[in-house]
């Protein structure tokens, strides 16, 4: 069963045509990529997916159940998580704090009367969250503030953050930009690790078409606002249509 | 229509002072990005520089050039020069809170400077106020409303000429857009923003002197109406049209006068609801007026220019010294407990007593602003609110006054959260001006009945008393304020460790972050700012048990800005924040007793300049001096380390 | 004094600018690093733009393109390192003042003042340069050019279509021809043919004289035009050089194809 589909979304910013009437499928547990050029529309076909914008047209389908009005915390709870392209971090918070805070919310913890009774202090949450701090490799860095650590740090909190809350789609948004070589290799490991556990499936922005082809199975290629291809990636990136819109050749 | 008429006629004159400052308001927030809030300062400062010139025997003429040519253009000119050019790409809290600051220093130096005895009858700027030139529907056309009237039309014409036909105007326009762009284009943008401030500060200065006459005395809180009146004219322009600025500050001006003429007269809504027209129309607009709320930020193409905002606040470690202090600071608690019920003479326990019930007022600043980031200028309001509804209860329905001083907070939060509902979905500036206008509504209807704050005579509150227990001594009462305030800290300290406190802290962080793991920022913004009323609600009401009486000028709108500035210049991050800020709230004033009077406005002054350092250390004063003491014992240790 | 900033690239693009000209380069950037706040974005970079010829910087996102080009330009300032226009040091100059000695830089997005309307937008760069009485002579000639824009000359320059607007940015540069123009993926999010209408108009502009530094996302725009080549990466410059022996390092180094195409 389809985790999300998404049928003929457009959005125009302005004049500007951002998507035109696109439609993709991610299935239960399954990675997909997305690629295009700069200004394609994909980050924000992303937004269109967790709700930080409204799309003008189309419908976005979330387990079968319609979403299209429902604001981005509520698509949240119904377990889209997802990573920025410019990193969004709380400022002044330790990743230890980003991930216990983002695992809080998920097991609906915010109740005022649970802090003022000094309830909502589980066991669970620290464990789960130490687990994945490990997971990620962010140990060592886990009590420090955010602003002290590398962008690659930042984005494997981002990642943390998505993950503690088992999303069943997780929308990474050029995760690997900023990231070194080495970085970008720890990256892909954790990306394959959470593939094989099949429960949360992934919708992948990036440029690095190595970390692509090693995490995704297929692909679907934007260019201007259009869906242009789909399919299995080495075939997809074959294509000439794509080649040159992508990669820019000329032949 | 001839009675339609010799209404609306009078309000003239108003209406071309409001648009005057709108102008100029909208003006530099385009172009500078600060909402300056000292705009009601600086045209206070031209009105009381040229009544004290004119009174000096200088004529008109010469007292108009030195207040509205010279001092003012060099007043907003040292802002600009001194304080926004740096805070340019700040925080909107921190923009805020700079010009906040400037809005309750500048007048008080003024009054430091020039002695704040009553001025009476402040004089006209050109024709003479006692003569009338004609009639219009009826209305007699004097002096002040003439020249106002003419005066307004003439700079306005010849500014909107100047905009349109010149190159500087060219310049000027383009700036509102993007500076950088204007660089771009060759031209130094920085002579053009000066120029612009020196064009709005003169607007400012030439409102001022023309506002003045138009009432009895001169007072630096009209100033304060009519920035709030000017802020609703250019909210009618979306802050960002300057024709619709002008024509809203007429229109506001007009049907001020024109309600004052249709409601029957002698009620409280006459006699209010006409003051508080402007405040009104502003957070109707706020809340209504859909272009607001996307233009709200300029549109900068090149905005990725500038840094990323600097974090609001960053733990330090205290490096093993965390125990030591925290002991320290039991120990001074302590001290502070027993010596006030043994020792400390009674009107100072008197003193501290009112510190405790301001510790709790400014507890629901550091909830709402150190927590969640979010500004509120009404808090004195809220305050008022779990006072009155104290009293009304005790007194009239013979309520307890301990269930009273609960029952305020809970009314408090109420109105909080109808003030808020619609408000919070609006940016942080947006909030602000919601809440000013609030306070200000407040201030001029809403206390005014017999049944809420009862105007200038004011309501009494007894002392609590339960049974045997009695808290009518000044001792008993200490103590009740002392486990009040320990009560509400608890509470806070709860929310903030608590997954509440997490999410507020990531919402401050960043509102996209937290929406995207399943945050309802709507849901906590109004939860958070219900318990802040809640909490202003009950140091309210305890402060009013304290003096017995209160009158709705113990929460004035004017003290909510006091507040804001006084826990944001201590420290508005932390629960101690809001109890230093209590204690030196009332030792200050307490001290300035001793002073002669014209020194009580160092008070304000030295605040206001506090509030500036929030742009360099939003950890405030003390904070920000415990960290250096920490940091050069670190040092220390390291260096008696490395050296042994 | 040469080498006092920044740690020098792994190889610059001076070196292989010098051999071949001999009048200092257009542009110049010597060991330069910036930072937005805390976020440092270049590291040391040094290359050479030279008089009369295209360079393209090329590059993945978040290489700093866009950096060099606003530090260029004085946008942003540097923390470390010299910057040359002509020979002459401007480093730390603000950014009108290098306008004034011939830099022009076209940003990314958005280029016009969108409440203005479109004469404005011309008005307000050529009354610096030409003063109240070559105004109206550069006004028409700038509406000779682009006819599109003289039909649309009092509408807000806001409303203009994505590919008027850069026509517009276009015509400010063209009439004052500057002698540096620093272009920043000026394709961006434009149908092809508007493109190839704004790469028409950067040949005019080279071929009158203008030294371009050319941002392109595109590579094979970059290469239709550029003669050098500057390939970026993670804020440093891994090869510069002429386009005939770095374009298929620079093939190689972004986005590529599989090997099995």
């Amino acid at each position: 069963m389809a985790v999300v589909e998404a049928c003929g979304i457009s959005k125009r910013f302005g004049g500007i045509v951002a998507l035109d009437d696109v439609s993709i499928v991610v299935e239960q547990g399954e990675a997909v990529g997305l690629v295009g050029p700069n200004g394609a529309g994909k980050t924000a076909l992303f937004d269109c997916l967790n709700g930080v914008r409204h799309c003008d047209s189309g419908e976005v389908r979330f387990e079968g159940r319609l979403i299209n009005r429902l604001p981005v915390y509520e698509r949240a709870r119904l377990g889209i998580g997802r990573t920025f392209q410019r990193l969004e971090l709380f400022a002044g918070m330790s990743p230890r704090e980003h991930l216990m805070v983002a695992e809080r919310v998920h097991r609906a913890d915010g109740r005022l009367w649970k802090d003022l009774i000094g309830r909502g202090r589980a066991r669970a949450t620290v464990a789960r969250v130490e687990e994945l701090l490990v997971e990620l490799g962010l140990e060592e860095v886990a009590d420090d503030p955010i602003e002290t650590l590398s962008q690659g740090h930042g984005r494997l909190v981002e990642l943390g953050r998505a993950l503690v809350q088992d999303p069943l789609l997780l929308l990474l948004d050029e995760p690997a930009s900023g990231l070194d070589t080495r970085e970008t290799a720890a990256f892909a490991t954790i990306l394959l690790e959470v593939r094989a556990r099949r429960t949360t499936a992934m919708l992948l922005v990036e440029h690095d078409l190595d970390l692509v082809r090693r995490v995704v199975e297929r692909i679907y290629v934007l260019d201007f606002g259009k869906l242009i291809a789909s399919g299995r990636v080495d075939e997809v990136l074959a294509e000439p249509v794509v080649r040159r819109a992508y990669l820019g050749d000329v032949t | 229509m001839t009675q339609f008429l010799s209404y609306a006629i009078p309000g003239l004159p108003y209406g071309c002072v409001f648009a005057l400052m709108a102008v100029g308001l909208v003006l530099t927030y385009q172009t500078s990005g600060v909402f300056n809030l000292a705009y009601g300062a600086q045209a206070y400062a031209s009105a009381l520089i040229f009544y004290v010139c004119v009174n000096a025997g200088w004529p008109s003429w010469a007292a108009f050039l030195v207040a509205v040519v010279v001092v003012a253009p060099l007043l907003g000119l040292a802002m600009d020069r001194f304080l926004y050019r740096f805070i340019r790409s700040a925080p909107v809290l921190v923009k805020l809170v700079s010009a906040l600051g400037m809005l309750i220093a500048i007048p008080s130096a003024l009054q430091l400077i020039f002695g704040n005895q009553q001025r009476l009858a402040p004089p006209s700027l050109w024709l003479p106020p006692s003569s009338v030139y004609f009639h219009v529907a009826g209305d007699a056309i004097n002096g002040t409303e003439l020249s106002t009237v003419v005066v307004t039309l003439a700079v306005v014409l010849l500014a909107s000429l100047m905009s349109h036909f010149t190159q500087i105007g060219l310049r000027m326009r383009a700036m509102a857009e993007s500076p950088r762009m204007v660089q771009l284009a060759g031209i130094n943008s920085e002579l053009v923003g000066i120029a612009i401030w020196v064009l709005s500060s003169f607007l400012a200065g030439l409102a001022g002197v023309l506002l003045a006459p138009l009432f009895a005395d001169l007072q630096a809180l009209n100033f304060t109406d009519l920035l709030v009146a000017a802020i609703a004219a250019a909210a009618l322009g979306s802050l960002t049209s300057l024709p619709l600025a002008f024509w809203g500050g007429i229109g506001l001006g007009v049907v001020q006068e024109l309600l004052g003429g249709y409601l029957p007269s002698g009620s409280v809504l006459s006699s209010g609801l006409r003051p508080a027209l402007p405040f009104a129309v502003l957070i109707v607009l706020l809340l209504t007026l859909p272009g607001l709320r996307e233009r709200w930020f300029h549109d900068d193409p090149l905005a990725g220019c500038d840094p990323p905002p600097p974090p609001m606040a960053t733990t330090i470690g205290g490096h093993g010294l965390e125990g030591f202090l925290r002991a320290g600071s039991w120990t001074v608690l302590a001290v502070f407990f027993v010596s006030c019920l043994t020792w400390v003479p009674g009107n100072w326990t008197f003193t501290l007593t009112q510190g405790l019930a301001y510790s709790i007022v400014f507890l629901s600043i550091v909830l709402l602003t150190g927590m969640s980031g979010q500004i509120s200028l009404c808090q004195a309001s809220f305050a008022g609110i779990g006072a009155f509804t104290c009293a009304q209860l005790a007194t009239h329905f013979g309520v307890s006054v301990l269930v009273g001083i609960v029952a305020g907070g809970a009314v408090a939060a109420l109105v909080g959260v109808v003030v808020a509902l619609p408000a919070l979905r609006l940016g942080g500036l947006a909030l602000a001006l919601a809440t000013l206008a609030f306070g200000l509504l407040a201030d001029n209807v809403g206390f005014q009945f017999a049944w809420s704050g009862n105007g200038d005579t004011g309501v009494s509150i007894p002392r609590p008393q339960i049974g045997s227990l009695n808290f009518t001594s000044g001792k008993a009462f200490f103590v009740l304020a002392f486990v009040a305030l320990v009560v509400c800290s608890v509470v806070v300290l709860a929310i903030r460790k608590g997954t509440t406190g997490r999410e507020l802290a990531a919402m401050r962080g960043s509102e996209l972050a937290a929406a995207s793991i399943g945050t309802n920022l709507v849901k906590l913004k109004i939860t958070v700012f219900a318990v802040a009323a809640a909490l202003a609600g009950v140091g309210g009401a305890l402060y009013g048990s304290l003096q017995g009486t209160v009158s709705p000028d113990d929460f004035n709108s004017l003290l909510s800005l006091v507040f804001m500035v006084v826990v944001v210049t201590t420290g508005v991050y932390t629960v101690e924040g809001a109890i230093q800020a209590g204690m030196a709230y009332v030792i200050l004033y307490q001290v300035l007793d001793y002073l002669p009077s014209q020194w009580r406005n160092l008070f304000p002054i030295l605040f206001g300049l506090g509030a500036i350092t929030y742009a360099l250390h939003p950890e405030g004063v003390v904070e920000w001096q415990r960290r250096r003491v920490i940091e050069l014992v670190v040092d220390r240790r390291k260096h008696r380390e490395a050296v042994g | 004094m040469k080498e006092d900033g920044g740690r020098p690239s792994a190889v610059t693009a001076s070196s292989v600018a010098a051999s071949s000209v001999a009048a200092p380069p257009a542009l110049e950037l010597r060991g330069v690093s910036a930072a937005y706040g805390r976020f440092r974005a270049l590291f040391g970079v040094s290359l050479s733009v030279p008089v009369g010829s295209v360079t393209a910087l090329v590059g993945p996102n978040g290489a700093g393109k866009s950096t060099i080009a606003r530090v260029a330009t004085g946008l942003v300032p540097l923390t470390k390192g010299r910057i040359f226009l002509a020979g002459g040091d401007v480093t730390g100059l603000p950014t009108w003042r290098l306008v004034r000695l011939g830099v022009a830089h076209a940003p990314e997005g958005r280029s016009v003042f969108a409440t203005l309307d479109v004469e404005d937008n011309l008005r307000l760069t050529f009354m610096r340069a030409f003063g109240r009485k070559g105004i109206g002579e550069a006004l028409a000639h700038a509406f000779e050019r682009f006819p599109r824009l003289a039909d649309r000359r009092r509408q807000l320059a806001g409303t203009l279509s994505g590919g008027e607007q850069r026509m517009l940015a276009l015509a400010r540069v063209l009439t004052v021809p500057p002698k540096l123009l620093v272009v920043d993926e000026l394709s961006l999010g434009l149908a092809p043919r508007v493109v190839d209408d704004v790469y028409r108009a950067l040949r005019e502009i080279r071929d009158a004289g203008t030294s371009l530094l050319v941002i392109e996302q595109q590579l094979p725009r970059a290469l239709e035009l550029a003669e050098q080549l500057v390939v970026l990466r993670k804020g440093q410059v891994v090869e510069a050089g002429p386009v005939d022996k770095l374009s298929d390092l620079a093939r190689e180094l972004l986005p590529r194809p599989p090997e099995n195409s």
